[in-house]
């Protein structure tokens, strides 16, 4: 193929991106909308239209585009579903200090680097696309302008380019070893395995994979709620996916040191997620290590890629837990002040429905029904099984084990949300919700308890695409 | 309207929890109307059930259930693992028949009991009528998931209930309770998707196996799928155990921290010492009984050949819950945990009549689980009226009551001297039976060794020392009470109390004097469920 051919080949396949084209253009009209100085008001608007507009632009195809370097599958097109809707549901978020038109463009780049990374096919078209979150992650991190943002962002920052020049480095041995940057062109060899060691590490590094978590918690922390929130998301489950599109050429050839590597460290994430979270009195805190056992339970599933389906549901009901979750704590921040379990003592007396609100979003991320949060494990754990049956491998069994076990001892803390709010003396802290917020509370919360009773309705939701 | 009526039972309480969203907060007369009618109308609804219920419905287990709804409920695609399949099924059998009626019974006396209730009433109520509607399912679903769903409803009101309305260490108590019982559905989760992964049906229009959640078909080995993990012929290991084995370890094991059995049991002391008088009543007259019914219903229906082999196992560890139960009730100070280390001790016996696995021993540990109900229910109100008058309940601060109380103390023997097992009440027919399911089995194959029997009637010894002890400390003597100002509080029954009472008085005299009311309409039940496991009981 020559050059001029290849030039009309992209410049035919702009359609399938055209998710990405929205929003790079609606991003830049932002800018630009921005120095004219417009009201905060409407640029917000404008940002949810162009959102709007990435989720119906979905492209519903299934093929190798711009010679090759992007995939469209169902799983992109998952993503280009659900990730624009998670970062509308961030715009519901209490506005605070923090929000200028810089930040709606902050986020919309970060979504953008998320769906390209789960588009690539190409190690340096994932690593751009990484980048592109990460830079953009730093910023929002310190977004409140205060003292304990700073040094998460710096620590995040510090971590953060670790971590790329390491994947960079394992980048340049896959290169050496295949002299091509294409996943599908790889096949076994020391180097090539050497390089995927070092990719990966960077690569977890990203999705805070233990025991390359360390900069997540404090990150969580500093950042503000909302930002928090998203991050819990959109990069996270992008990263997820990119990891699919990556295993799906790799696991056969590494098979089973991989699969048996990537267990261990999914075990490992989710003890060392439930464990941190069982001592901490920070809210935030706690939850970031939530999260951290969330990508424990889904890694293991990224090696196959006939999980997909298990995927999907567990990744809307993660997103709508986590929203809610992090909007319920957002919710009793007042001007973004540092959350501690204390801070919601005794309000269960005055906010009875917010206290049941609390429990909907606990008991879902632990995994109890009637949640969808139970549905999620349900598949989840019904698919170890699938494995380990088929395998007879303790490295699942053990994963199945620990699981469980870390459901249960996850009880007590997320219970803890609840029970302060309802078992401990009122210390008279002032709670102010406006009507939409606890519309937008209740909405998630039935959502969630609907998807306990009606799983089935999320086959609707980017449906399978049929070749 | 028949065809639906398990619904109704099911559904009623809920029905009358989602009416309290219309009540304010203040119009506590009015939300404890609506508590009462959906509770009366769930017992009258259970009693129209065991009038239309036919004692020798079907003739195997499987094929015994009536008043059966199914409908699918849940049915979705999980890629290349086949279809979820979930069914909303529902059922009832002699076993499960009387529990539904007691469940049923014990909601309305509890809702009677809380009726001097002050504080938070409306989310008092809706959470007991929300714990009355998972109860009440536990016992009625045919479908794993269904019941696992039920299983799991129950804790989070219990949390609550006990952890908002309870005594002083109330906070503890629930989260205990919570955690524990919590790890025990856990453990019955793992083999509930194992059993879903290995029970299966071909769908013959495409070729592919649909697996489901139907407890019917995983009592029935011919579902296994050949080569899957739990079917008989599974290769699979785990440190050398078949997976069978394992499987139903770990079920015993789930359902025994709820029943409880030793070691598992430090919750509920302080459960039901924290909890208020109706929730302690609920706690120990149907919460310990849905263990109890786990294990014959799920446990044991689904894995026969391995519980078979294990039966002694089991039964011993009944002897243990029976004897250090006892023990520890004899040592306490504190009535109430007296009576809850007595529930130990009680349920002990269900277990050494599941291990005898004869129609008498598994007659005997259903009924001692329906008369505990009547009894610790009726137990945990005496205590309720001492706390309620002068918030004390430790025994060495009284004696003499009977001459002061006449009524109070009336009551206290009768169901003391039902607890301990007196001829004539209800305690003395479950003991019976299962004594003997356990000493025929002794005499007739040595399946259990006599010491087994012998331990229980042991047992019953320490039951009878630490209630008349109790009784003669308490009761007997010189009226004398340990402060000045309980002297004006000591009063006898008032009208309500009376009203609580007599019911489970005239239960705990009925099952006594004229068991065969139960004993008829559960007797082909058991035969079918022992017939169930004996027909699988040669090993492999």
């Amino acid at each position: 193929m020559n050059i001029s051919e290849q030039l009309i080949e992209i410049q035919e396949h702009f359609e399938v991106i055209s998710s990405e084209m929205i929003l790079i253009i609606g991003s830049i009209i932002l800018l630009i909308l921005g120095i004219l100085k417009i009201h905060l008001f409407w640029i917000k608007r404008f940002a949810a239209v162009v959102l709007l507009g990435s989720f119906l632009f979905a492209q519903e195809v299934q093929d190798l585009f711009f010679t090759e370097t992007i995939i469209r599958d169902d799983l992109s097109y998952l993503m280009t579903q659900l990730l624009p809707l998670v970062t509308l549901g961030i715009f519901c978020f209490k506005e605070q200090r923090h929000q200028s038109y810089e930040f709606y463009f902050l986020l919309m780049s970060v979504l953008l680097g998320s769906l390209f990374m789960v588009g690539s096919n190409n190690l340096l078209l994932l690593y751009l696309a990484i980048e592109l979150t990460s830079y953009a992650s730093y910023l929002l991190t310190g977004f409140d302008f205060k003292e304990k943002g700073s040094e998460a962002a710096m620590k995040y920052l510090l971590f953060g380019g670790v971590s790329s020049a390491v994947m960079l480095f394992g980048i340049s041995l896959l290169y050496g070893a295949y002299n091509s940057f294409y996943f599908n062109t790889m096949e076994f060899s020391v180097l090539g395995a050497t390089g995927l060691l070092f990719f990966l590490s960077g690569l977890f590094f990203k999705t805070a994979i233990a025991p390359f978590h360390i900069w997540l918690p404090a990150t969580y922390q500093g950042a503000p709620t909302d930002v928090a929130s998203f991050f819990s998301i959109v990069p996270k489950t992008a990263g997820f996916a990119a990891l699919y599109h990556i295993f799906k050429w790799t696991n056969e050839l590494f098979n089973p040191f991989l699969e048996h590597l990537i267990l261990l460290l999914a075990i490992l994430t989710i003890l060392w997620g439930t464990l941190s979270a069982l001592r901490q009195t920070n809210v935030k805190r706690m939850l970031s290590y939530g999260v951290m056992a969330h990508s424990g339970f889904i890694l293991p599933f990224c090696l196959h890629m006939e999980t997909y389906s298990l995927f999907k549901y567990y990744v809307i009901i993660y997103a709508v837990m986590n929203i809610l979750a992090f909007l319920f704590v957002q919710l009793h921040e007042n001007d973004g002040d540092d959350l501690s379990l204390s801070a919601f003592s005794g309000l269960g007396i005055k906010f009875p429905f917010l206290g049941g609100i609390s429990v909907v979003w606990a008991i879902a991320l632990v995994g109890l029904p009637p949640t969808g949060g139970f549905m999620a494990k349900l598949f989840l754990f019904s698919t170890a099984w699938h494995y380990y049956e088929s395998m007879d491998s303790l490295f699942w069994l053990t994963f199945i084990v620990v699981g469980i076990l870390s459901s249960a001892a996850s009880l007590y803390f997320y219970l803890r949300v609840p029970y302060f709010y309802f078992f401990k003396k009122d210390q008279g802290k002032k709670v102010h919700i406006n009507k939409m917020h606890f519309a937008i509370m209740i909405l998630l919360a039935f959502t969630l308890i609907f998807l306990f009773i009606q799983p089935n309705i999320l086959d609707r939701f980017a449906p399978i695409i049929n070749p | 309207m028949s065809s639906y009526i398990l619904s109704l039972i099911i559904w009623m309480p809920l029905l009358g929890a989602f009416t309290l969203f219309f009540f304010s907060e203040f119009q506590t007369t009015g939300i404890k109307i609506v508590a009462l009618a959906s509770s009366l109308i769930q017992f009258l609804l259970s009693i129209w059930l065991v009038l239309g219920f036919d004692p020798n419905y079907g003739d195997h287990l499987l094929t015994s259930f009536q008043f059966v709804e199914k409908f699918s409920w849940i049915s979705m695609s999980l890629g290349s693992f086949g279809r979820f399949n979930i069914d909303y099924h529902l059922g009832v059998d002699g076993l499960s028949l009387w529990l539904v009626v007691l469940s049923a019974l014990i909601t309305v006396l509890g809702v009677i009991a809380s009726w001097n209730l002050k504080q938070q009433v409306r989310s008092y109520f809706m959470l007991y009528l929300l714990l009355s509607t998972s109860i009440v399912g536990c016992f009625l679903a045919l479908d794993f998931f269904l019941f696992y769903l039920f299983f799991e409803l129950v804790l989070l009101p219990i949390f609550f209930l006990i952890g908002l309305w309870g005594g002083p260490r109330r906070s503890y108590a629930s989260i205990k309770f919570f955690i524990y019982t919590l790890v025990g559905s856990l453990l019955i989760l793992i083999v509930m998707i194992a059993l879903y992964l290995s029970v299966g049906v071909e769908d013959p229009s495409s070729q592919t196996i649909v697996h489901s959640f139907n407890l019917l078909h995983m009592m029935d080995t011919n579902y296994f799928i050949q080569g899957s993990s739990l079917a008989k012929d599974s290769l699979l290991r785990f440190m050398g155990m078949p997976l069978r084995a394992v499987a139903f370890f770990t079920l015993f094991l789930g359902f025994a921290i709820k029943l409880p059995i030793v070691p598992f049991h430090t919750w509920l002391p302080d459960a039901h010492v924290e909890a208020s008088t109706p929730i302690s009543v609920i706690l120990a007259a149907l919460l310990l009984k849905l263990g109890g019914y786990g294990l014959y219903r799920i446990a044991f229906s689904i894995f026969p050949d391995v519980a078979f082999n294990f039966g002694y196992f089991i039964a011993a560890g009944g002897v243990l819950a029976i004897i250090y139960g006892g023990l520890n009730a004899m040592a306490q100070n504190d009535l109430k945990r007296m009576i809850a280390y007595s529930s130990i001790s009680h349920m002990g016996f269900v277990l050494v009549g599941l291990g005898s696995f004869t129609v008498e021993g598994a007659t005997g540990g259903v009924f001692q689980m329906i008369a505990h109900g009547f009894i610790s229910a009726a137990l945990f109100l005496i205590v309720g009226v001492l706390y309620d008058r002068i918030q004390n309940r430790r025994i060495e601060n009284f004696s003499g009551l009977a001459s002061k109380l006449p009524g109070y103390s009336f009551v206290v023997m009768i169901v003391f001297f039902a607890s301990l097992g007196l001829p004539g009440l209800a305690g003395f027919v479950g003991e019976l039976l299962v004594l003997m399911g356990a000493f025929n089995v002794s005499a007739i194959d040595g399946m259990l060794p006599s010491w087994i029997g012998i331990g229980a009637v042991m047992g019953m010894l320490i039951t009878a020392a630490y209630y008349l002890w109790t009784i003669q400390r308490m009761f007997l003597g010189k009226y004398w009470v340990r402060q000045q100002s309980w002297q004006s509080k000591m009063k006898d029954l008032e009208m309500r109390e009376w009203l609580i009472f007599t019911p489970l008085i005239l239960g705990i005299f009925v099952l006594g004097i004229y068991p065969k009311v139960i004993l008829d309409t559960m007797n082909h039940s058991i035969e079918l469920f022992i017939a169930h496991v004996g027909n699988l009981k040669i090993k492999p």
